[in-house]
């Protein structure tokens, strides 16, 4: 216990050093040879906990096999579906409902009912509408995406500097212009963190949506390896949904970084 | 003798007549100005100091058309006040730059529709007036205070208001950079013969820059007294004459306080 505490300071030391490369690898390293020395002790059993080699088999087994791509490529394309659809929606409506308060007045009632209902709730309901197969899926993606883009929209387009609508009314600035050049872009790291969040949730609810339900897409191969107990394969799985995740939180990361050039975050202090 | 002080130059181009101008405080109202009278003539640099929290902010902002909701009359030309208008440009205390925009497009920014062409000469042309020509491309954070709050006085000029209202606008600045924005504002003021209205709390920027000095009493504020700056210009802050004025503004400041 005393050398975990110590590792883990020494981690944040060199965090807060201002160092990367390397010393991103630390932690993942300890857990990592951490795994591998309680499996290997045989101090659990692989049926509930394999060992990161055995894991690695199944990875390349799978991988060659291309049952990891098919369940992938289909969870992905699912995603990128739900997720589009829910961009769309989240970043237009909460602009919409920001900029027009007769919108805001008539529609945040019905959409506040329905926020709280988590999006796997309406799964039942998403199949018979929508087919077992995808239509249902894509739905509770885009539900389940939906929210956070558009609560960080509107909170976006609230959070407009006061400051500048004053100046925009002194200057007469037409509502076009005003939009376009104040709201909008203030408004766009908001807009960011919403689809980074949303691109989050839509991975949570694809997966519960296969797992569910279906014959394809991670999910599916999830409960698939468990009911034959393929721990190894359920393992593979997570990792898989993880390396994709962050890959794609990245390309929107970067995009973030390259559109919001004029702010500079605050790295930890 | 007060009203000998109300000398005009070309008529009333600002007259204000505020019977009341009153803020919802958390216990009731909170009486900001009362009783405020003031005429400002045309091509008038006339400077307003007070303490802070004497109501020349509001002032300045009921003059902008910000704040419409006063009891009186604040009235350009003979026009009352009911909102913003082109015909006056105000410098707020700080930049209020749009962090995403260039220094070209902040400028740009205040102009009305027009040709793409014709804009971008306009605005290169103010650009040069407050000598940032090089600067166009550059965004508001990679400009230092005194550059920024130059762009943001070439964008209320951009329009060519008749009156220039200005609001602490060196407040922030190092004395140094703040000396030479004075001198700066000073050859726009003589250039363009507009008039500027400026509130601060820098009594020599006051009597530097001013035809005339206005000193606000406290809450509610209202004008305690006005000095002329008979002066001429350029103006020496050593020089005895200004020296004594900026002392006399001083007690009668501190006479308000005390």
């Amino acid at each position: 216990m005393e050398l975990v505490l110590k590792l883990a300071g020494a981690y944040r030391h060199s965090l807060a050093a201002g160092g990367w490369g390397w010393k991103r690898l630390v932690l993942p390293g300890v857990l990592l040879a951490l795994w591998q020395a309680v499996t290997a002790g045989g101090l659990v059993r692989p049926i509930l906990l394999p060992s990161p080699l055995q894991v690695l088999d199944a990875f390349v087994a799978m991988a060659g096999s291309g049952e990891l791509v098919t369940h992938l490529a289909a969870s992905f394309a699912r995603v990128l579906e739900g997720f589009a659809l829910a961009a769309v929606l989240g970043v237009g409506l909460g602009m919409g409902l920001g900029i027009f308060p007769l919108l805001f007045a008539t529609t945040a009632g019905i959409i506040q009912l329905i926020r709280p209902i988590p999006p796997i709730a309406w799964l039942p309901l998403a199949i018979l509408w929508f087919g077992i197969e995808e239509g249902s899926k894509v739905f509770i993606i885009a539900l389940g995406a939906f929210f956070p883009i558009f609560t960080n929209v509107l909170d976006g387009v609230r959070q407009t500097d006061h400051k500048f609508v004053e100046l925009a009314k002194v200057l007469e600035v037409p509502r076009g212009r005003f939009l376009a050049q104040v709201v909008v872009p203030g408004a766009l790291p908001f807009i960011m963190t919403g689809l980074r969040v949303g691109l989050a949730f839509a991975w949570m609810c694809v997966v519960a949506a296969e797992l569910s339900a279906g014959m394809k897409g991670v999910g599916y191969m999830l409960t698939d390896a468990r009911a034959l107990a393929q721990t190894d394969k359920v393992i593979v799985g997570m990792l898989a949904i993880g390396v994709v995740g962050k890959t794609m939180d990245c390309v929107l990361h970067a995009l973030e970084k390259r559109i919001v050039r004029w702010k500079t975050s605050f790295t930890g202090a | 003798m007060e009203d000998l002080l109300h000398r005009s130059i070309g008529g009333d181009e600002l007259a204000i007549a505020v019977q009341a101008k009153t803020y919802q405080g958390r216990d009731g109202d909170v009486a900001a100005l009362e009783g405020m009278r003031l005429h400002i003539g045309r091509r008038e640099f006339v400077a307003i100091v007070g303490a802070s929290g004497c109501g020349k902010s509001t002032l300045l902002r009921i003059i902008a058309g910000l704040d419409p909701a006063y009891k009186g009359t604040v009235a350009v030309r003979g026009r009352r006040i009911t909102g913003p208008g082109l015909d006056r440009g105000i410098v707020f205390q700080e930049p209020r730059l749009l962090p995403w925009l260039t220094v070209a497009e902040n400028v740009a920014f205040a102009l009305p529709r027009g040709s793409r062409r014709e804009k971008a000469a306009t605005v290169a042309a103010h650009l040069e007036l407050v000598e940032l020509a090089g600067f166009a491309k550059a965004y508001p954070g990679e400009l230092s205070g005194g550059m920024a709050q130059r762009v943001a006085i070439a964008r209320a000029l951009v329009n060519r208001p008749e009156i220039l209202l200005l609001d602490e606008p060196f407040g922030a600045l190092d004395a140094l950079t703040r000396l030479r924005l004075q001198k700066e504002l000073l050859a726009i003021w003589d250039r363009e013969k507009m008039t500027m209205v400026m509130v601060t709390h820098d009594i020599e920027e006051a009597v530097y820059l001013g035809d005339r000095v206005v000193v606000m009493s406290e809450r509610p504020g209202t004008v305690r007294s006005e000095f002329a700056v008979n002066l001429p210009r350029p103006r020496s802050r050593a020089d005895a004459a200004f020296v004594q004025l900026r002392e006399a503004i001083c007690r009668e400041l501190q006479a308000d306080l005390g």
